[in-house]
């Protein structure tokens, strides 16, 4: 069902500023939290079951419970408003819409974990959402919500907007503290975790934009009414992101555990043009492809997405219409990942560029049985081998594209052929720009 | 093509002075077009005024590590000189303390920063998942026709710069695009035609 939490002040007039978002019940959960020790806010989070809702879906009191209480060192907070993830766009919404209520949940986890420093780390590409947030964040310090003293009692905590340029590489933990620290945007070896060791050597918590804009909900509400919402295992409402061949795309708040089919049919209005649907990506570019049947049978929450072979991940619903191309649809997401990989790891740095080479030789009518072969094993041999996740985001959609549209894969290649696009070449897929 | 000028290799044009100018102003075919906008003069020293040093100075003081201002600081170097040149790289690398190397590692990490000069609006149309779903790719020909270029290049006159990119997390209005900092969504081939002539008219181009 549809339950406005964190969506609740889009579309109110100057929704992003601090007189309105205040008019609107906001810093209330701050000034609660304030009033608790920030062990009892810590066991609040813990308490409502939220997972990150980043794509990882880690949960969010645990990650806050790794870092150490007593170290003679600095705890840092890393925002990640690296939204990157092609078909994601809910964080984007937040930052535009209502940047204060991410800001006051920042407020609140620095408080439970003891952190005076946050870094917001927001992608280049944000430019309007860069400056609401510029505006935002001065808001704040203007009102005293940030710099020295916050709380009356000695809280003191800075915020800091940090500029991405372009990597989705980013977005992963790792990447973003190093990009933090000034360098490219490498991921790191685990552990140590970022808890122990993180930003600049020092403990550091990364949370998604979504997942902190959640918290002064669940702080004015109480942890039990969060849990209550959604299913055992996944609490809380979700902001999906939908969009391709869909009539309605945009963002739809609904609680966690609604059915795929609710969301498509009743809220974003199906399938475009009353075409029939042919797949649904589910949680993202990176999560393995659900065909129409499972995606018409499928929840939307981490178990039941995980039973059906897929993911939740950022909540990001791809659909495609049984018009198109299964070969082309692959070709551009590898081309996306072969252009991404920071180029560390060479099975993800050869892999990625291959994969994406095969299928633009298959999609074009060239490719051989062979080539699909070589291709599958690819797909089968990167994942896992490599220091962060970006590989086995590059695989699942291979392997499950293969596994459930083969049949596209081997008429491309018998007849030479795609039916779907007759041969259409472009220069926007070829090239890895 | 005169054989005097090499087809490819380093795209000077000698009559310009040798020095790589804003706007695509020395590309091949574009001899003689003037610069239609000063980001950085040829030749032109690079150097941040005192105020802008004060800015990157506040800047780096937020940070622990001085290192970490090395965005920011490339940031604020693209938007006084254009691009990040190879004047810029040692330039920045004496303010921060680092070596030169190191800037140029992560200049040429990111997307965003610019090794050369780029055209007065540069097009950054999406091309990824959602919007090829929409028809990104056929409005990506569309614009290459319109404006006589490939992807990645710019126009003689300067004006504009074509460039496929990766998802702009604007998947709800696809298929999208930037030019410059501002967003344009739903797009369609007659938009495009309506946009193109507005900024046309906005630069005084004549692509």
């Amino acid at each position: 069902m549809e339950r406005k939490i964190i969506s609740k002040n889009f579309g109110v007039e100057d929704s992003w500023t601090l007189p309105v978002y205040e008019a609107n019940g906001g810093y209330a959960a701050m000034r609660k939290a304030f009033g608790m020790d920030p062990q009892a806010v810590l066991e609040e989070v813990k308490a409502s079951k939220i997972r990150g809702r980043g794509g990882a879906g880690f949960p969010m009191g645990l990650k806050w419970s790794f870092v150490p209480r007593d170290i003679d060192k600095p705890k840092y907070l890393c925002v990640n408003a690296d939204e990157g993830e092609p078909g994601t766009f809910k964080d984007r919404h937040i930052l535009e819409n209502d940047p204060h209520m991410m800001i006051e949940g920042i407020i609140i986890c620095c408080w439970a974990v003891g952190i005076r420093k946050a870094f917001i780390y927001i992608r280049g590409e944000f430019h309007k959402q860069c400056d609401r947030l510029d505006s935002a964040v001065r808001e704040a310090y203007e009102k005293g919500y940030l710099g020295r003293n916050i709380n009356s009692d000695g809280f003191d905590l800075d915020i800091v907007v940090h500029r991405g340029a372009g990597a989705y590489i980013c977005g992963e933990e790792t990447g973003l503290i190093e990009s933090v620290e000034g360098k490219r945007g490498q991921p790191r070896m685990k552990p140590p975790f970022p808890a122990l060791i993180g930003v600049f050597d020092c403990p550091t918590v990364v949370n998604n934009v979504e997942t902190l804009a959640a918290l002064p909900w669940i702080l004015q509400n109480g942890a039990a009414a969060y849990a209550a919402i959604g299913t055992e295992k996944s609490s809380g409402t979700k902001l999906w992101s939908i969009s391709g061949h869909v009539e309605r795309p945009g963002v739809y708040e609904l609680d966690m555990g609604v059915p795929l089919r609710v969301l498509l049919e009743e809220h974003a209005g199906g399938v475009r043009n009353g075409k029939k649907l042919k797949a649904v990506i589910p949680g993202g570019s990176s999560t393995p492809v659900l065909t129409a049947e499972e995606a018409y049978t499928v929840n939307l929450d981490y178990e039941s997405l995980e039973k059906a072979g897929s993911m939740l991940g950022s909540g990001a619903m791809i659909i495609i219409d049984e018009e198109t191309c299964m070969v082309w649809v692959l070709t551009i997401l590898e081309k996306f990942y072969a252009h991404e990989s920071c180029g560390q790891c060479p099975p993800c740095r050869e892999g990625t560029a291959w994969m994406h080479r095969l299928l633009c030789k298959i999609e074009r009518g060239e490719g051989t049985l062979e080539d699909l072969d070589k291709l599958e094993d690819i797909a089968n041999n990167i994942g896992g081998k490599t220091i962060c996740v970006l590989s086995d985001a590059a695989a699942m959609p291979a392997q499950s594209f293969i596994k459930k549209f083969r049949h596209e894969f081997e008429e491309h290649i018998k007849t030479g052929h795609c039916r779907f696009r007759d041969n259409k070449w472009t220069a926007a897929l070829e090239g890895v720009h | 093509m005169d054989k005097a000028k090499p087809a490819i290799g380093p795209r000077l044009n000698p009559e310009l002075g040798g020095t790589i100018r804003p706007g695509g102003a020395n590309r091949p075919g574009s001899e003689g077009c003037e610069t239609p906008f000063p980001m950085a003069a040829a030749g032109a020293k690079i150097e941040f005024s005192p105020e802008t040093l004060a800015e990157l100075e506040s800047i780096i003081a937020k940070y622990p590590d001085r290192t970490a201002a090395l965005l920011p600081a490339l940031w604020i170097a693209q938007r006084e000189f254009g691009y990040i040149s190879h004047e810029t790289i040692p330039y920045l690398a004496d303010l921060i303390g680092i070596p030169p190397s190191q800037v140029y590692g992560v200049t040429s990490f990111y997307t965003m920063f610019q090794p050369k000069p780029e055209g007065r609006f540069v097009i950054s149309i999406c091309t990824n998942i959602s919007c090829a779903l929409l028809g990104a790719d056929s409005l990506v020909e569309h614009l290459m026709t319109r404006l006589h270029i490939g992807l990645g290049e710019t126009t003689p006159d300067g004006l504009f710069t074509l460039k496929a990119v990766e998802c702009l997390a604007c998947c709800d209005g696809a298929p999208a695009m930037q030019v410059n900092e501002e967003t344009y969504m739903n797009l369609t081939k007659e938009s495009l035609d309506k946009l193109l002539e507005s900024l046309k008219d906005k630069g005084g181009g004549r692509t």
